[in-house]
């Protein structure tokens, strides 16, 4: 391992990777500060330009991208209270009122230096538990991957805040969608309408359509809102011993987003919430918490930068997205050839391994890049919403040219803009039909695989340990949080019986 | 728009979707004498989850019969939006990516209610140039 992780850290000292390093964490901070462009957005949007890089160069920036924009997200929030990031809106419950009460600058500063031992603590995770989870993943076998896809699209009900039906119809859309192409099996054509369909539907534009695109309508909304206030703040800065105090949340954070990042579906958003939440909980001065208290910051700053490692490591070890922006990054390899899962540790070990020396090398540079220029990417919400709306709307669509290089999937996204735009006006969320993009087409492959060693006996679902165990998760999963939407709505509606 | 017009409406639609599905993937043809499940079965099962799930959709929003509203701020300059992005598509290929641009930037920018006309002009000027550079210089890809 150790070989390979020099070989990882060789890449990304060349000069070209590194200099895409620092591409990549300045996009990320831009990104990750603005609100309304989510991480998720900036990858599906940087992705369509690297398809001319080698892999490696391609996974440096996507990766330092995606990491820089986690700590980016407490910046605006902080200062502004409106994060950038939907997992950094934990972090303005108190970075906003401390910033209110003129202690801008510590909040900075404990946000940038809880986000680095979150990325630190969870990249040493990820290094020595991918590998054990990608060996055990080698022993799956076409039903076992039926059942991973299924359990990725369980947690269509963790992503439908409330809603079952609008996520369940969004995510069976997107499942038939996949379908348009030829038939994995046995080559028949499959709804190819017009000849591009052979090909079946490309994800990338797709995604940048559904994600993207639908948010630079929303952003046509909103244009004529007046930009922020900037308030001044005074230096950068904060004492040690206010770390030291708060030493076991700058631990239980990172370890806490690491392992919520690895479920898949659970991404850095929920990561953050419940880390702040646990954080808050066992506190002595719960009162505190929401009005100032730095612990707050460090609780949902270390645990959304440990998600972002923790998303890599079912994307790596198993070829499962472990949040939104995972699948997406999915995507992304497989366009270049590279099929994420356990085969790529033997395959090919430098795209894992230059990941992990990507997050590694990342940490220091993303600490002063962060603690230096806090001032400039708080500056960006500045930039008056008309000009950045068209401007986005034109890298959507050179982004979905340079996908293949013709109109058809520039059509593709804006078709899948509309459908996003429409649908988010109509609440039925868009992340399920992602979900079914990326893990519709290895469902019914390995189903119909297992299905044809079985001679057409559907018992393997019951008898295999690993898939039963599977499957058996994929339940819990889709039914947990239907249970607990339905007991906090009962709870609520007992609290405003008794008031 | 009440939101449940729009509910009622996306179901409907999907519901016309997967319905054109179904009828397309009974045309598919079949295995005998095979233990996979062919073409059509996953197309099928899935159009028809579609259609159950439109169906709850519009039944539990005539039940809700809730009262809100749709909330589409600037909706005509929206749709105006849409519109020009499908004529700049379908104009890019005729007239070239570069001239379509030029024409199609700032009047995004008009309807994003930008008005002057030092940004309209600097925005295009730096896109064109964003868009040459990356495309022509670093990614060796030509516009069209």
């Amino acid at each position: 391992m150790v070989e390979n992780l020099l070989l990882g850290l060789g890449e990304v000292f060349t000069l070209i990777n590194f200099l895409g390093l620092l591409a990549g964490i300045t996009i990320g901070y831009f990104i990750g500060s603005m609100p309304g462009l989510t991480p998720s957005i900036g990858i599906a949007l940087l992705i369509p330009f690297t398809f001319t890089m080698e892999p490696v160069l391609a996974m440096i920036m996507i990766v330092s991208l995606y990491m820089a924009a986690e700590y980016g997200g407490g910046i605006t929030a902080i200062l502004l209270n409106a994060p950038g990031t939907p997992a950094a809106a934990a972090t303005a419950f108190d970075g906003y009122p401390m910033t209110q009460n003129g202690q801008a600058g510590k909040a900075l500063t404990v946000s940038i230096i809880a986000s680095a031992i979150g990325a630190f603590l969870s990249t040493i995770l990820l290094i020595f538990t991918a590998v054990p989870m990608a060996s055990f993943a080698l022993e799956f076998g076409p039903t076992e991957y039926f059942a991973l896809a299924i359990f990725g699209l369980s947690l269509v009900s963790s992503l439908s805040q409330g809603s079952l039906i609008k996520g369940m119809l969004s995510m069976v859309f997107g499942l038939l969608v996949v379908t348009i192409g030829l038939d994995p099996v046995n080559g028949t054509p499959r709804f190819t309408v017009i000849n591009e369909f052979f090909e079946g539907i490309p994800f990338l534009p797709a995604l940048i359509g559904l994600f993207a695109l639908s948010e630079v309508f929303y952003m046509l909304e909103n244009v004529n809102e007046k930009p922020i206030k900037l308030e001044k703040f005074k230096g950068i800065g904060a004492p040690i011993s206010l770390f030291k105090k708060m030493w076991l949340t700058l631990l239980r954070a990172p370890i806490l987003g690491y392992f919520i990042g690895v479920v898949p579906g659970a991404g850095t958003t929920i990561a953050s919430l419940v880390s702040y939440n646990e954080a808050k909980r066992v506190s002595k001065d719960k009162g505190s918490f929401g009005k100032g208290n730095p612990e707050g910051i460090a609780a949902s700053e270390g645990a959304n930068n440990a998600a972002v490692s923790g998303a890599f490591a079912p994307l790596l070890a198993l070829g499962i997205p472990g949040s939104a922006s995972a699948a997406i990054i999915i995507g992304a390899l497989t366009i270049q050839g590279i099929e994420p899962g356990p085969l790529l540790f033997t395959k090919n070990p430098e795209i894992p391994y230059s990941i992990f020396a990507t997050l590694l090398v990342s940490i220091p540079i993303m600490l002063v890049v962060g603690l230096g220029g806090a001032r400039l990417w708080a500056k960006v919400v500045l930039i008056p919403k008309k000009i950045l709306v068209v401007f986005v709307l034109g890298i959507c669509i050179l982004g979905a040219y340079a996908h293949s290089n013709s109109m058809y999937p520039v059509w593709i996204m804006i078709a899948f803009g509309i459908l996003g735009y429409v649908l988010r006006k109509v609440n039925i969320p868009t992340t399920p039909m992602v979900l079914a993009l990326v893990l519709g087409y290895m469902m019914e492959t390995n189903l119909r695989r297992a299905l044809t060693v079985s001679g057409g006996d559907f018992g393997f679902l019951f008898t295999r340990p690993i898939t039963v165990i599977l499957l058996v998760l994929s339940l819990i999963t889709l039914i947990v949080p239907i249970y607990q939407s339905i007991k906090s709505k009962s709870k609520n509606d007992g609290i405003e019986n008794t008031l | 728009m009440k939101m449940i017009k729009g509910e009622i409406a996306t179901g409907v639609f999907f519901i016309l979707v997967a319905v054109w599905f179904l009828y397309e993937a009974s045309k598919f043809p079949t295995n005998e004498n095979s233990v996979d499940m062919g073409p059509a079965a996953f197309p099928q099962v899935l159009a028809g989850l579609v259609i159950l799930f439109s169906v709850l959709l519009i039944i539990t929003s005539l039940i809700k019969r809730s009262n809100v509203r749709i909330n589409a701020k600037r909706f005509k300059n929206i749709l105006y939006s849409i519109a020009f992005l499908i004529i700049y598509g379908i104009a890019v290929p005729y007239i070239g990516f570069y001239i379509a641009t030029i024409l199609f930037i700032p009047i995004m920018l008009i309807l994003a209610g930008e008005r002057s006309w030092k940004s309209i002009v600097s925005v295009t000027i730096v896109f064109e140039l964003f868009a040459f550079t990356v495309f022509e210089t670093i990614l060796n890809v030509p516009l069209p």
